[in-house]
């Protein structure tokens, strides 16, 4: 294997990554910007659709996801700070409100519904459904797509706080026990570290990471062709450019938010 | 008036130039059913011909950006074979889908005239209205086009194209079909019906003002 075709293989991976994430972003500007087709009623039930699967059916996964990481984190913060009930409130907040809540969630979100949506569209390609739509003079990106970028969207928002909620009230019960203080002076340790900036960065994270989310699922479905073997592969896709996006975008805002 | 325009799909119509004016039943019959899929989903907005030009309502719509070209069929139905349903939507949800989205009309304000459709089916129709809330994937093909052909004429289209709409039907059930396909193009003057099938047997039902014929890769007229 020559050195110049690896390269070149490498140079063109590299190309076609970001290929789809142009063509991703191109998607969710123009859903974004259609944002009145949800003043159609089917629109608007395609829209409550998606905030019944992947937010309400979701809770009760979170729940459990949020108050492991509570107990987990305060473990850890304990061995390292020792019985320092402040501190180990102020730790647990500002990792789960400014790090691991919109980051876990998104990740969990992109388990559960970046598949299921890309699989759904895909399918609905393979089976000419979309073509039927479009047949009936209804526009496919305003049906199918807005619905889903602002249910999404929509849900990572909601859920992240929800999991930021239980993560941290988790975590303090649990290191209320350990270290025989009450609560209340780690919420009161809590609230003096955490303000609106934090809350702030936190909701545009989760609202970022839903719109990412929500286009590479998209984007990757409606490439499907004709074939049903291109399913598995299109939500493959798409869950790896959600997270490689999302982790990326983590970056940068914590980079601008929080360091600069 | 639907026109073609030379238009050709390579493979399966060669410079085909013909139209079909207001108030005309057309049948077209295709050699393949792959033929007629081409045609249709040309006549859909779906497959761009390889040269010539499509004419509905007066637009060229291969010559529309696709977000004005989507538009034109507001007012033209298709009555896909197997329906042309959406998977994930009951029965019912696919059937009043084009009102609702497009004039708002909510499906209980519809749904007199789905059960007057419906009784005009005769036993079709009972079989049908018995499986409203089902999801379209479990129901036999007949029933799927059957609903696809109540949603189309809620519309009130006034170009209507149908595909393969009488195959798979007994013969009574086609009867009734083509009564009613015939009841529902009159019902509106200027109204143009396009009934596209490659099986010219299952047409006969059908009585046309006009009849074209695929012959090789061109589109001739036949005597009615």
């Amino acid at each position: 294997m020559s050195e110049g075709s690896a390269i070149e293989r490498l140079g063109s991976n590299i190309l076609r990554s970001a290929g789809h994430i142009r063509g991703a972003n191109a998607l969710l500007y123009d859903a974004l910007w259609r944002i009145r087709s949800l003043l159609h009623p089917p629109v608007r039930e395609v829209f409550l659709r998606q905030l019944y699967f992947t937010g309400l059916e979701a809770l009760g996964r979170i729940a459990i996801i949020a108050s492991l990481i509570g107990v987990v984190i305060i473990t850890q913060v304990i061995n390292i700070v020792g019985l320092n009930a402040e501190l180990t409130g102020k730790v647990l907040a500002w990792t789960v409100v400014r790090e691991l809540g919109p980051l876990l969630t998104a990740i969990i979100i992109i388990a559960r519904s970046s598949t299921a949506v890309a699989s759904e569209l895909g399918s609905m390609r393979v089976g000419r459904e979309i073509d039927y739509l479009r047949s009936m003079g209804i526009d496919h990106i305003d049906y199918l797509i807005v619905p889903r970028v602002y249910g999404l969207a929509a849900c990572v928002v909601l859920l992240t706080f929800y999991f930021q909620v239980i993560a941290v009230v988790g975590g303090v019960f649990v290191s209320s026990a350990v270290l025989s203080t009450p609560p209340l002076v780690q919420f009161q340790g809590i609230f003096t570290t955490i303000g609106f900036y934090e809350i702030g960065i936190s909701v545009a994270k989760s609202a970022v990471f839903g719109l990412i989310i929500a286009s590479s699922s998209c984007y990757h479905g409606l490439r499907v062709k004709a074939s049903i073997t291109e399913i598995p592969q299109a939500t493959t896709k798409a869950v790896m450019q959600a997270l490689f996006r999302v982790f990326i975008m983590d970056g940068v805002i914590t980079m601008l938010t929080f360091i600069w | 008036m639907v026109r073609f325009e030379r238009v050709s799909i390579a493979g399966i119509i060669d410079t085909a130039s013909f139209e079909v004016r207001g108030g005309e039943v057309c049948k077209i019959i295709t050699e393949t059913d792959f033929g007629k899929n081409a045609l249709l989903d040309c006549m859909a907005g779906l497959r761009k011909p390889d040269s010539g030009s499509l004419y509905i309502s007066g637009e060229d719509i291969y010559m529309l950006p696709p977000s004005k070209a989507v538009l034109i069929y507001k007012e033209v139905s298709f009555i896909w074979k197997g329906g042309g349903l959406v998977s994930n939507l009951r029965l019912w949800e696919n059937i009043s889908l084009p009102m609702e989205y497009h004039n708002g009309v909510r499906p209980e304000e519809m749904e007199d005239r789905v059960l007057e459709y419906i009784e005009k089916l005769g036993p079709l129709g009972k079989r049908l209205s018995g499986r409203m809330n089902e999801l379209p994937g479990h129901l036999p093909e007949h029933l799927r086009t059957l609903a696809g052909f109540i949603r189309a004429l809620l519309v009130e289209p006034y170009l209507i194209i149908y595909d393969s709409i009488l195959d798979g039907l007994s013969e009574g059930a086609a009867d009734t079909l083509a009564s009613l396909i015939r009841e529902f193009h009159n019902e509106q003057v200027g109204r143009i019906s396009i009934i596209v099938n490659s099986d010219e047997r299952s047409l006969n039902r059908i009585d046309a003002t006009k009849i074209l014929r695929q012959k090789g890769e061109s589109i001739e007229q036949a005597e009615t």
